[in-house]
């Protein structure tokens, strides 16, 4: 539309000038509302979209961070699939997000119970377990070391007392995984105990005395109400520990630096480790790209199952 | 009669169920705590006395040696250079992303303007995008603004954040419309609604979110890593982290500067408690 016409126009105008006249009025909104934004936009969009592109054209060529990148097509993308230690690092992430993410729900869905049982304390045990989570995971991660040292770890002792020969956690490509693991539950389990105390607290109280009333017991009235209305709540849980431990790599850098021979590797560490250690740019972008695939349509999945129709 | 017995039956239940629920939750705590118990008692340990064994939360003869150590001899003094690297970037971070993030939560809240439903829709999208595709381009674009070994290399990427936007546009979606259009009869300009109404009415939210930014700020690892390089430049998360391989110092002197990292935090932690909470229910958006 032109905007002359519409600054012409009289206060008295015919309808369809005071049309034109709202819809500049709204324009000139837009940009003024989109010239505050742009700081916040340019920052974010500019280190997240724009490197998502760019990773994307890398992942066609060849070459280190400071040399020519050639193209190459999608040499980089066969040469993944058949990439002994790209596929190991891909079992190793889905080892370790299948292992954490139901016992760190399961977990923090029966703490969240238990502690919204309880007449007084509610505050001070949520802040317990979710105290992990603001220690630096670098620091979380050393003092894990401590605790599945092989000679001097509290975790042996502990094992010992049953009879259990003393392992080396961090050392034998086995236990290895199942240490890193158990520190991610460790750490991890108080964010999802928050999330699922406030959505337990949004629950009305009349639905659990109805069907008291019609007689219903408690593992029912859990499996029958509350885990049902808890599925939108379960879903983001599910999504953010999705999100999280695809992309595990400050455990993986403290505590074992991928080793021993690869054993404890993830995708993320072996990117980092094949642009920043080994200078193969075009191929660290391409195993990039391969997990930000593989996490969106593992979101878009659970963003469909979780897809809840009740409504209270 | 038998239904006063069954009701006294069934207090002694409840009563009996809430004892194990508590004694279910020490446990639990117990067991999420204790490991930082270890971290505290070993900074406390001798520098010649490499780890005891059994393991115990009181070493024998305590001293405050490794802080006096990784304070004041450390490296000429690297780690309170570090603790100063650290605390700048984060109280720069915090600062400015909490004015940019509330006034991009304000505008989504309360404005309309062409495209904003998509805009919201991709700002949250790009958190979905992992660290792994970013962090190579990004590094690059920081080398060629010249920023790479800068504070503004932290310091500009996490101006502002989609979560930080997310949480504030909910605060404020909550904060009656009325007061805005009211003042804007009284005449006040876009930008003076902003700063004099819109903030103090948002501080409680802005805490929520700030705690949050610090955390993140103070403890974030991969990314300083890349981008600071400089031995001077670190951050305690990365310069702990490079302790190890670089220095081979005793494990009592990680540990005392790893309980010197933490403090602040904690701190912070214990004195914006309720906020915390609340911060996290609303970045749940319940």
């Amino acid at each position: 539309m032109s905007a002359t016409s519409t600054v012409q126009a009289t206060p008295r105008a015919i309808p369809t000038n005071h049309v034109h006249r709202r819809r500049w009025r709204k324009l000139r909104e837009t940009l003024f509302w989109y010239l505050l934004l742009s700081p916040s936009l340019l920052i974010i969009f500019g280190f997240s979209i724009v490197p998502m592109v760019w990773s994307i054209y890398y992942s066609l060529t060849k070459g280190g961070i400071l040399s020519k990148h050639a193209f190459v097509g999608l040499q980089n993308y066969t040469k993944a699939a058949q990439h002994p230690i790209f596929l190991l690092t891909l079992k190793n992430t889905t080892l370790y997000a299948v292992l954490t993410i139901p016992i760190v729900i399961v977990l923090a869905l029966i703490v969240a119970l238990v502690i919204i049982q309880l007449p007084r304390m509610q505050g001070f045990f949520r802040s317990t377990v979710y105290f992990p989570l603001i220690i630096p995971i670098v620091i979380a991660a050393n003092i894990w070391a401590y605790i599945v040292s092989r000679d001097f770890g509290p975790l042996n002792l502990f094992l010992g007392w049953f009879g259990i020969p003393r392992i080396d956690w961090l050392g034998d490509p086995f236990w290895a995984i199942p240490a890193i693991v158990m520190m991610e539950i460790w750490r991890g389990f108080g964010f999802y105990v928050i999330i699922l105390i406030a959505a337990l607290q949004s629950i009305p109280r009349e639905l659990y005395e109805a069907a008291r009333i019609d007689g219903a017991r408690s593992l029912r009235l859990l499996w029958n109400i509350t885990i049902p209305l808890l599925r939108p709540a379960l879903g983001f849980c599910f999504i953010m520990a999705t999100i999280f431990n695809f992309q595990l790599f400050d455990p993986i850098y403290v505590l074992t630096q991928g080793g021993p021979a690869w054993a404890t590797s993830t995708v993320s560490w072996y990117v980092y480790q094949q642009a920043f250690e080994a200078d193969n740019l075009g191929f660290a972008s391409t195993m990039g790209v391969v997990l930000l695939l593989i996490i969106l349509v593992l979101s878009l999945i659970q963003l469909r199952f979780f897809r809840s129709d009740i409504e209270y | 009669m038998s239904a006063t017995f069954s009701r006294i039956q069934s207090k002694w239940d409840t009563y009996l169920w809430q004892g194990f629920c508590y004694l279910l939750m020490i446990l639990i705590s117990v067991a999420t705590v204790v490991p930082f118990l270890f971290m505290f008692s070993t900074s406390l340990t001798q520098s010649f006395t490499m780890m005891s064994y059994p393991p115990t939360l009181l070493p024998d003869n305590p001293s405050l040696n490794n802080y006096w150590e990784i304070i004041f001899n450390f490296q000429k003094g690297l780690f309170p250079r570090w603790f100063f690297n650290t605390l700048f970037t984060t109280l720069c971070i915090t600062v400015g992303s909490l004015l940019l993030n509330t006034l991009a939560g304000y505008i989504f809240a309360k404005k309309e303007f062409y495209g904003k439903h998509l805009l919201f829709s991709l700002l949250l999208a790009t958190m979905m995008v992992p660290g792994a595709v970013t962090l190579i381009p990004a590094f690059l674009i920081i080398n060629k603004l010249q920023l790479f070994n800068t504070y503004w290399a932290l310091i500009l990427p996490a101006l502002a954040s989609p979560f930080g936007i997310f949480m504030m546009r909910q605060f404020i979606s909550s904060l009656p419309s009325e007061l805005i259009e009211v003042s804007k009869i009284d005449g006040a300009s876009e930008l003076r609604i902003f700063w004099s109404i819109i903030i103090p009415l948002s501080l409680p939210g802005m805490a929520a979110l700030g705690i949050f930014t610090v955390i993140n700020a103070w403890n974030s690892f991969l990314w300083p890593l890349v981008v600071l390089r400089a031995n001077t430049m670190r951050t305690l998360v990365v310069g702990l982290a490079t302790i190890q391989s670089e220095y081979h110092p005793e494990y009592g002197l990680i540990m005392a500067g790893s309980v010197l990292t933490v403090l602040p935090l904690l701190v912070l932690y214990v004195l914006f408690q309720p906020y915390f909470v609340e911060g996290l229910r609303m970045g749940y958006g319940k």
